[in-house]
């Protein structure tokens, strides 16, 4: 544990090191961020120009579910996005290698490689506009329930890294397919919106095989007392399913691997 | 005309190398549909739906902006963005080929692939699932509709194009695609269709190219947009495309004065 954390610390001085090299790419990222956050509000007010109600979320409950959706988004990138997303190059072009022959295990030296420190801007707006809604809109949770909700947003997060590393370990079987995260990325978008929108067999999938209802629908369902408390076993039990399950696969997909350059 | 088709050619056989990048692309650009007519239906199970509009009408919407999205939008910047970085652009400039024709072509093989497979999506549908969408009712409308799949591709070519040189300036293009995408996913009507919006960003979008992209064809292909109006529809498009090639050219000439090519 204690060489996992040296490691950490030190991936994190290469982090700070390295995006100081891209200030103005950080700061554009931010002006898009909050470009982004006004199409949000556009949509929205598009949405609830029609109705009250949308499949039992009123309109301040979108905005709060939108939001944690998107603070979500920024804490995995902070963390693992990157990380992810070069896994089927590091794979195509026979840079496991280097990855294999480390003192270390070989999963956490790929997913942590890479901090993304751009994202904590984002992190901060996030955090301050969630705040800002609870207290303007006037929506309440529970010490408690914020306590869970923030518990389950850490699970999703678990889930989306092991999903993630499911996605990318079929790099070993296909190659080039590293634009299967932006594909991911775009889908995951859905998880946006109240999922309580679609008919119960899809809304089954967005907990199974397409785990988007963690990201952000499930804790803030829990958090908002709209979904009950079992819903927090289900997201435990289905983080350890889905970790498990991402490190079987990958030791079964790196039998396949023959190394490039060494 | 035959080393166009040569270039066709080796694009394309390129692109089937990576088949599953197709499909996984296709599914990029379609996925995003996915969940809207879940959310229109949910919201006008309660009230009634906006003049022109039934269920039918708006998950047909989707469907087809799935599909326009799928095989007629043009992603060229990405490729632009990596020619100019790796030194391919330098390489190019020698070839006697103007350089905007080869990235058309590449693009028109990669869309060859995708357009053959949204065709067929539209095809099976209108085979087997016909009672469930609205489909143009003569052949004027289909002809409407494949025209402006023709003006999709053009204008969305040009800005992705336009977006792609910005490498000459700006090595990371990233803020300005995402910064286009969103103005883009607003005004071309790909969130909800325009009447939907108020009335003061339905006349900005008049204004601007987006709506060719997207709305523009999904409403002639739903019926709203009638076939007495290729004129008034399509001139605004024409302007369009003449003032973006325009402005290629001269950010063409302006960019090729930064570039710097090394290791020729």
């Amino acid at each position: 544990m204690k060489k996992y954390l040296k490691i950490y610390s030190i991936l994190l001085k290469n982090a700070f090191s390295r995006d100081a090299h891209y200030r103005a790419d950080t700061i554009t990222h931010w002006i898009t961020h909050i470009i982004w956050l006004g199409m949000l509000y556009i949509l929205v007010d598009v949405l609830f120009r029609y109705t009250n109600v949308i499949a039992g979320w009123t309109r301040p409950e979108v905005f709060f579910l939108m939001n944690i959706f998107i603070l979500s988004q920024q804490i995995f990138l902070f963390f693992f996005r990157d990380n992810i997303y070069q896994i089927p190059n590091i794979i195509t072009d026979g840079k496991l290698d280097s990855y294999l022959v480390t003192p270390a295990n070989t999963i956490f030296m790929l997913v942590t490689k890479q901090i993304s420190l751009r994202a904590t801007g984002r992190i901060i707006t996030q955090t301050f506009l969630l705040g800002w809604l609870l207290f303007h809109y006037n929506l309440t949770i529970s010490i408690g329930n914020g306590f869970i909700l923030f518990f389950l947003i850490i699970l999703g997060i678990i889930i989306q890294l092991a999903h993630g590393l499911i996605m990318n370990t079929l790099s070993f079987w296909w190659l080039r397919i590293d634009n299967i995260n932006e594909a991911w990325f775009n889908f995951g978008q859905t998880a946006k919106y109240p999922l309580t929108v679609l008919p119960k067999t899809l809304r089954v999938l967005t907990y199974t095989i397409i785990p988007i209802a963690y990201q952000n629908f499930i804790p803030v369902g829990v958090g908002l007392g709209k979904l009950d408390f079992g819903f927090i076993g289900l997201t435990i039990t289905y983080t350890i399913f889905l970790s498990f399950l991402a490190g079987q696969f990958w030791n079964f997909g790196l039998r396949r691997y023959t190394s490039a350059s060494s | 005309m035959k080393k166009y088709y040569q270039l066709f050619s080796m694009f394309l056989a390129r692109y089937l190398t990576y088949r599953a990048r197709i499909l996984i692309w296709m599914f990029t650009d379609s996925s995003q549909f996915f969940l809207f007519p879940f959310l229109w239906m949910a919201i006008f199970a309660q009230t009634t739906l906006p003049n022109g509009y039934s269920l039918r009408g708006l998950v047909t919407y989707y469907v087809v902006l799935a599909v326009v999205s799928t095989g007629f939008i043009s992603h060229c910047s990405r490729h632009i963005r990596t020619e100019i970085i790796d030194g391919m652009v330098s390489r190019r400039l020698v070839v006697p080929l103007p350089y905007f024709l080869v990235i058309g072509m590449a693009e028109i093989s990669y869309k060859y692939i995708s357009a053959s497979i949204s065709g067929l999506s539209i095809f099976l549908l209108y085979i087997f699932a016909r009672d469930f969408f609205i489909f143009p009712t003569s052949f004027a409308q289909w002809l409407m509709f494949v025209f402006s799949l023709g003006i999709t591709f053009i204008i969305s070519h040009l800005f992705q194009y336009l977006i792609g040189l910005n490498t000459f300036w700006w090595e990371d293009i990233n803020a300005l695609q995402t910064t286009e995408e969103i103005i883009n996913a607003i005004f071309s009507g790909r969130l909800a269709p325009l009447t939907f919006f108020t009335m003061s960003i339905q006349q900005l979008a008049d204004y601007l190219p987006f709506k060719y992209v997207a709305y523009v064809p999904a409403q002639i292909f739903i019926g709203n947009i009638g076939v007495d109006q290729w004129w008034p529809v399509f001139a605004p498009a024409f302007v369009w495309i003449l003032g973006l090639s325009l402005l290629i050219m001269l950010v063409w000439y302006r960019g090729l004065r930064r570039h710097e090519g090394f290791g020729m």
